[in-house]
């Protein structure tokens, strides 16, 4: 039966309202609210004069501010050039790692990609301790052995420095880049490569003017992602910088707050003003990957040869097994060592060691109940956010939500607030919003915000493994007769699993680490592992913080091992 | 599949049942309450804070300081449960003058610096006048230095002050620098202490504010050796208290001021090479300092009778003892032990200090502040 | 036409993207047991259309009918979603699951649709046996080759016996030899089967030897439909006569048959061709077709000399084009057009050597889908060489 074709316009069919576009609306609203209304919190405290829980007097004076210190310019500029610099040092050096551990018959690759597994997850504050022992300008161990040397100078390395603070990045930046890098690296068709090499090209020319190119977009999002990571870092800045009169965007805003009186104005305006520059890197990188299609995996078979090293294989073993021992097992060697120090950093006092710290810390009632806080919190949003998170990078990716794009954005955000400003802006939001109060003091508030602090990281690390899964994949089990539930629960999950693992894992790491967005929102009750840590740092009790900080990374190893275990990677499961 | 959804089921039953604390119940004082309160008025009092089951106190936090606020009041009052919270002073004013602006009352007492106490909390009318609150057999302010109390604030209502220390001038390292080099703050100036001082940063509420502070106000002091010091002796900032302990001892700086020298204290305990320099060595003085001794009222707050019978615990002997050995500074109760304290800090009683934690002075500190930024730019 | 019922029917189906309308108003119907090829090149519109009909691509206007019922129709607001279609589909990516076995793979449908172990395993055994993968039931997808892959992707298609299989570049792929092998086992899989076809290729040749009918289609729109030897010998507009001109072809005879290959004698040319063919339902003495795409031929300079598979052809007339030109060629009752890139225009003179590449000849039974034997193919129709469209 043949309709009238004159005329035809091709009409815009209404769509009908469907229970999938509802839900994904909603989704909406909850990330945009949970978002932008600290964000909208810190953009007012940034012109209010008067100090927070007063009558509000508003003005410029903070913007004023930070346009014109030049101290915040020059905050501002080393936030740039310290991540600049260390994201170009990670990227050539993880790629070439990324590389050898998927492509090459490098000896112990896999043992060696589990280290940089740990290294990923090494929360950096134990690191910088543990080199601080070693680096420290005046009393630094290997200092002090240098100086023994016939031809050694004094001080010759100091930590609290530029490059002390991108020395103690890099130890977990290496491990980020490797876990990002490899497992695309290794989906590569190996018959490109050795296109390559048939036309003449050596190992590395193969590997700079073939396999990096392919990987750029990979490339891409992790250089990106490490670049807004380290532009939002604010511990290690805190411990080196801060001493050394180096100040970064996020320690300039605790800076601020902390002056007498409290200069909240200024520190939200350098927050907003961060945002700016957030969007701009995530404009950007939407900009170069856009709809790109970077699909690796399809389901199709693809060979992956390895690459022979040759006579540089032993070489090459030794540097990579020299560089995974210093970002892992040194420091912690060393910090362990230091909780162990009667007075740390101080091996020149009679009586150097004790035990005391450990039996202090150990004996201690409230230790358990920081732990067992910690498991709450960390489990809590580890667990709520891999769900969220999921949802949303399918949404974004998947869909053809209208919104999705915006949802997109939204998930970026929260990096915008560190969390030195995060706990006071959700403190805000909780008292201003009617109907949330009853949220306050609740773990569940811990809970809520670690979830959205973690929510950049967390989204996007679902969306590149999404990215590289073929949309066929779930095309066929539609075709074959599943739903959009079923397709969800047997394909894509199952294949998603092991980024799901890590995400969790992360989620629960960062949770368990977070000082500065829980300390207003919790109380007594709710005491982490960190806030421990800082209670003792208050009470001058710097030594029983580091032996904290080595529980902490013993919880790390045996969350990185479970996960491990559980098929945990950057990846899609390929059993 | 099945194990990961009974985790997150779990996870977040858990997380549900983590929710929203109970809203603290209103509770009125009991009547009859004056400075010679029956013990039968007393008890009742005391019946009633049972009932109420509850009080909040904010204070210092560190664990030295909790575990003499808090955990001795729980073995005296075990039917009394203290919920105590450690926050530094910016923090407090802020999560109290927060809630009561959302209209949440949960705080009973507040036990602080008296910089919070008169800048953040009593221009806001956060602190009820504490006298109607000292009731009970401890309360005697003949017992007290002076035989009254004191209070930072000048109305003499508000902020009650329970600790009164000296402050050391300066710590030294003692291979790099000899006691008797030192005798005034003017020998500082020498050119040869340049780049040699680290101080901590004055321009922060804390240690160094009230250094600032005492230089200013000062006579033989004051602006111009402000400007001096700062501008040509190089002096080197630092936020943390251990950092410049370390300083000082590991000899990078072998003159550290404005310290709070507990942690030197505590270094030199372990064998650690650092000395603190008395008072009387220095010609100028000192000044003294309530340290985070001083006590506030919280108006509105939840647990009324608790808070009293807190507070009478808190005034009396061994409340006072256990809060000085914490702090390290003597209390300004005069039956008190001052075993265990330093000599160099405890006020002599024949001399006349001039008390930085008064409001006077605390209200000074704005303009303090502003002539330090502009010493020390960021 | 068959008698055989309908079992899909697109009525001007239409899709926009942006301001490009990718399937502009497609009708057709497909009878039960043919196989429908769209062919084109790519950006015609043959995948979206398939695409539509499978549910991916939610048509702008048009009806689409599923053994008679309504699976599509945006003016009456129906759509019904792919896992309702009951349709059988192979994506060109074969998209087998990467953490399942083989059997799981092909399982799948069956699972959905809550049938007893028992009788999953039996199909599915079943269904390996037809693909010829019955030894890799427990193998995990991971390990197969790409051919391998193909046939389990088919398997899964097939192994809840579908009305209709929704074949998207399926071969495009595989390498040549590999290509070969599987289009003829996909024939003998559709007849055995009996399944009905809707296949989108952008190569005539497989279109030609697959197909009961195909639909020439170009930007959007079917520019003819009919079997192939109509389309083939009748082409109804220049660009179905210019895509699918571009193919040689011969009659000829198998006269030698070895675990290499075959040799064929060509009817009108006289000569023999080696071609590389394991296809094992030839036999010596069949009646075939041979087919080449004139890319593939090798241009031999003057004197240069091959071997096997060398022809001479006649140049009978030369046009020159710019930077290309082309030449009539001619060897006995065979002609056709060769387009020669300009820097070999040199080599044109009176007769031309090609080279026929023993790997990219195609062949297949000359009474088959395809043009009939009794028609020598080009001695009687001048081919038309490619001018500028009017």
């Amino acid at each position: 039966m043949a309709e009238a074709v004159v005329g035809m316009q091709s009409r815009v069919v209404p769509r009908r309202l469907e229970l999938g576009a509802v839900l994904m609306t909603l989704l909406l609203g909850l990330v945009g609210f949970v978002v932008l209304a600290p964000l909208a919190m810190m953009l007012i405290a940034s012109f209010q004069l008067s100090p927070p829980g007063r009558t509000p007097v508003y003005g410029l004076d903070g913007w004023t501010k930070v346009l014109t210190d030049p101290s915040i310019a020059s905050a501002f500029w080393n936030s740039i050039s310290l991540s600049v610099v260390r994201e170009a040092i990670a990227l050539v050096v993880g790629v070439m790692l990324a590389w050898l551990i998927a492509r090459t018959d490098l000896p112990g690759k896999s043992a060696f990609e589990f280290v940089f597994w740990i290294a990923f997850f090494l929360p950096p504050l134990p690191v910088a301790l543990g080199w601080i022992l070693l680096l420290d300008g005046k009393v630094g161990l290997l200092n002090q052995w240098i100086a023994m040397l016939p031809f050694g100078v004094e001080s010759f390395f100091n930590i609290y420095s530029f490059w002390g603070i991108i020395w103690v990045h890099l130890c977990t930046s290496f491990g980020v880049k490797v876990l990002l890098l490899a497992p695309a690296f290794r989906n590569l068709d190996a018959s490109m490569e050795e296109a390559s090499r048939s036309c003449g090209a050596s190992t590395l020319g193969t590997l700079f003017r073939v396999v990096v190119p392919l990987m750029a977009p990979a490339i891409l999002v992790s250089t990106v992602l490490g670049l807004i990571r380290s532009l939002e870092a604010f511990e290690i800045e805190l411990l080196l910088g801060v001493p050394a009169g180096i100040y970064v965007y996020s320690t300039k805003m605790r800076d601020l707050i902390q002056f007498e009186p409290p200069q909240y104005a200024p520190s939200s305006a350098l927050g907003v003003a961060f945002l700016g520059i957030l969007l701009l890197l995530v404009w950007l990188q939407r900009r170069y990957l856009g709809q790109r299609v970077f699909r690796t995996i399809s389901g199709r078979g693809f060979s992956t040869r390895e690459t022979q090293l040759g006579s540089w294989r032993w070489p090459t073993f030794s540097m990579v097994l020299v560089l995974a021992l210093l970002i892992t097992l040194i420091p912690v060697v060393f910090l362990v060592m230091g909780t162990f120090m009667r007075a740390f950093g101080y091996f020149n006092i009679p009586n150097p060691w004790t035990m005391q710290h450990w039996q202090r810390v150990l004996g201690d009632a409230q230790l358990i109940r920081a732990f067992q806080n910690t498991l709450i919190v960390g489990f809590g949003s580890a667990a709520i956010g891999v769900v969220l998170y999921g949802v949303i990078a399918y949404v974004v990716v998947r869909t053809r939500f209208y919104a999705r794009g915006l949802l997109d954005l939204l998930s970026w955000l929260p990096w915008a607030i560190p969390g030195v400003l995060m706990g006071l802006a959700l403190l805000w939001t909780v008292f201003k919003v009617p109907g949330l109060l009853p949220l306050y003091g609740s773990t569940a508030l811990l809970v809520i915000a670690l979830v959205i602090k973690s929510m950049p990281l967390g989204v996007q690390l679902t969306k590149s493994v999404l990215l590289q899964l073929s949309e066929e994949l779930e095309e066929a089990s539609r075709i074959a007769g599943g739903s959009w539930l079923t397709t969800y629960r047997r394909v894509v999950l199952p294949l998603l699993a092991p980024t799901l693992v890590t995400v969790a894992v992360v989620g629960f790491m960062s949770a368990a680490r977070d000082i500065s967005t829980i300390v207003l929102l919790g109380s007594n009750q709710s005491r982490t592992l960190s806030l421990l840590a800082l209670d003792f740092a208050y009470g001058g009790q710097m030594e029983r913080g580091t032996v904290v900080a080595v529980l902490t990374v013993a919880m790390v190893v045996v969350a990185a091992f479970l996960a491990r275990l559980l098929g945990g990677k950057i990846s899609i499961s390929t059993n | 599949m099945r194990i990961k959804a009974i985790v997150v089921s779990l996870a977040l039953l858990l997380v549900l049942a983590a929710c929203a604390k109970p809203a603290p119940t209103a509770s009125q004082p009991v009547a009859g309450a004056s400075a010679d309160t029956p013990a039968s008025a007393w008890a009742q009092i005391v019946e009633a804070a049972k009932r109420e089951g509850q009080v909040n106190v904010l204070g210092q936090g560190g664990e030295p300081v909790s575990e003499a606020l808090a955990e001795s009041f729980r073995k005296a009052y075990p039917d009394i449960q203290l919920e105590y919270t450690g926050l530094a002073g910016a923090q407090m004013v802020t999560k109290v003058l927060n809630e009561r602006a959302a209209g949440l009352y949960t705080v009973d007492i507040v036990i602080h610096g008296t910089t919070s106490m008169i800048n953040g909390l009593l221009p806001e009318g956060a602190l009820d006048p504490i006298a109607p609150a000292l009731v009970g057999p401890e309360n005697d302010p003949t017992k007290w230095r002076g035989g009254a109390y004191e209070f930072a604030d000048d109305a003499g209502k508000y902020a009650l002050l329970f600790l009164a220390g000296m402050k050391i001038p300066l710590i030294y390292n003692p291979n790099m620098v000899t006691p008797g080099e030192i005798t005034s703050y003017h020998d500082l100036l020498d050119p040869k202490w340049k780049g040699k001082i680290a101080m901590l940063d004055p321009r922060v509420a804390g240690a160094g504010l009230a250094s600032a502070t005492f230089f200013y106000t000062t006579p033989e002091l004051g602006r111009e050796y402000m400007q001096n010091l700062f501008s040509r002796q190089d002096v080197t900032i630092t936020k943390d208290d251990r950092q410049l302990t370390d300083w000082v001892a590991r000899g990078q700086y072998p003159i550290g001021l404005a310290s709070n020298d507990f942690t030197a204290l505590d270094m030199r305990s372990r064998g650690v090479p650092v000395e603190s320099l008395p008072a009387e060595a220095v010609k100028e003085g000192t000044y003294m300092t309530a340290a985070w001794g001083s006590i506030g009222l919280i108006n509105k707050g939840p647990h009324p009778n608790a808070a009293r019978v807190y507070l009478n615990w808190l005034l009396s002997k061994s409340g006072q003892e256990g809060a000085a050995q914490a702090a390290g500074y003597p209390s300004r109760r005069l039956d008190t032990s001052k075993t265990g304290l330093r000599e160099s800090v405890i006020p002599r009683p024949d001399v006349e200090y001039r008390d930085l934690s008064k409001e006077r002075y605390i209200l000074q500190q704005e303009e303090i502040v502003r002539y330090m930024r502009a010493l020390i730019p960021d | 036409m068959s008698s055989e019922p309908t079992v899909l029917e697109l009525r001007e189906a239409v899709k926009h993207f942006g301001r490009v309308t990718a399937v502009d108003h497609v009708s057709f119907t497909v009878q039960k047991g043919e196989v429908l090829t769209l062919l084109g090149p790519s950006g015609c519109g043959k995948t979206t259309t398939l695409r539509m009909v499978a549910g991916f691509e939610r048509a702008d206007d048009g009806d689409i009918e599923i053994d008679g019922r309504l699976v599509s129709s945006p003016r009456r607001r129906v759509h019904v979603p792919p896992e309702k279609r009951g349709l059988g589909m192979v994506f060109q990516s074969y998209a087998i699951w990467p953490h399942m076995t083989v059997f799981e793979n092909v399982a799948y449908p069956l699972t959905l649709r809550r049938l007893n172990k028992a009788e999953v395993k039996q199909r599915v055994e079943q269904t390996l046996d037809l693909v010829g993968l019955g030894t890799l039931g427990d193998r995990p997808s991971t390990l197969l080759s790409g051919g391998q892959q193909q046939r389990v992707a088919l398997a899964r298609a097939l192994v809840y016996s579908p009305d209709i299989l929704l074949l998207d570049e399926p071969l495009s792929n595989l390498d040549a030899k590999l290509r070969n092998l599987m289009r003829i086992e996909l024939k003998r899989l559709q007849e055995r089967v009996s399944v009905t076809v809707l296949f989108v290729t952008h190569d005539q040749i497989e279109a030609m030897s697959l197909s009961t009918r195909l639909a020439v289609m170009n930007r959007g729109k079917i520019e003819q439909l009919g079997t192939p030897k109509d389309v083939y010998e009748t082409p109804q507009t220049p660009f179905v006569e210019d895509f699918l001109g571009r193919v040689v072809r011969f009659q000829g005879t198998i006269v030698d048959l070895s675990w290499k290959g075959m040799l064929v004698e060509l009817d009108s040319v006289g000569a023999r061709l080696q071609i590389d063919s394991e296809d094992e339902t030839l036999a010596l003495g069949q009646r075939v077709l041979v087919a080449i795409r004139p890319e593939d031929l090798e241009v031999l300079r003057p004197g240069e000399k091959r071997g096997t598979n060398t022809l001479s052809w006649t140049v009978e007339k030369v046009l020159y084009l710019g930077s290309e030109c082309e030449v009539l060629l001619r060897s006995g009752d065979a002609a056709f057009t060769l387009v020669v890139p300009r820097a070999r225009a040199t080599d044109v003179q009176q007769s031309l050597d090609l080279y026929f590449p023993a790997d990219l000849l195609r062949v297949w039974p000359a009474d088959e889908a395809g043009p009939t034997g009794s028609d020598p193919n080009l001695s009687e129709t001048e081919p038309t060489p490619v001018t500028a469209t009017p």
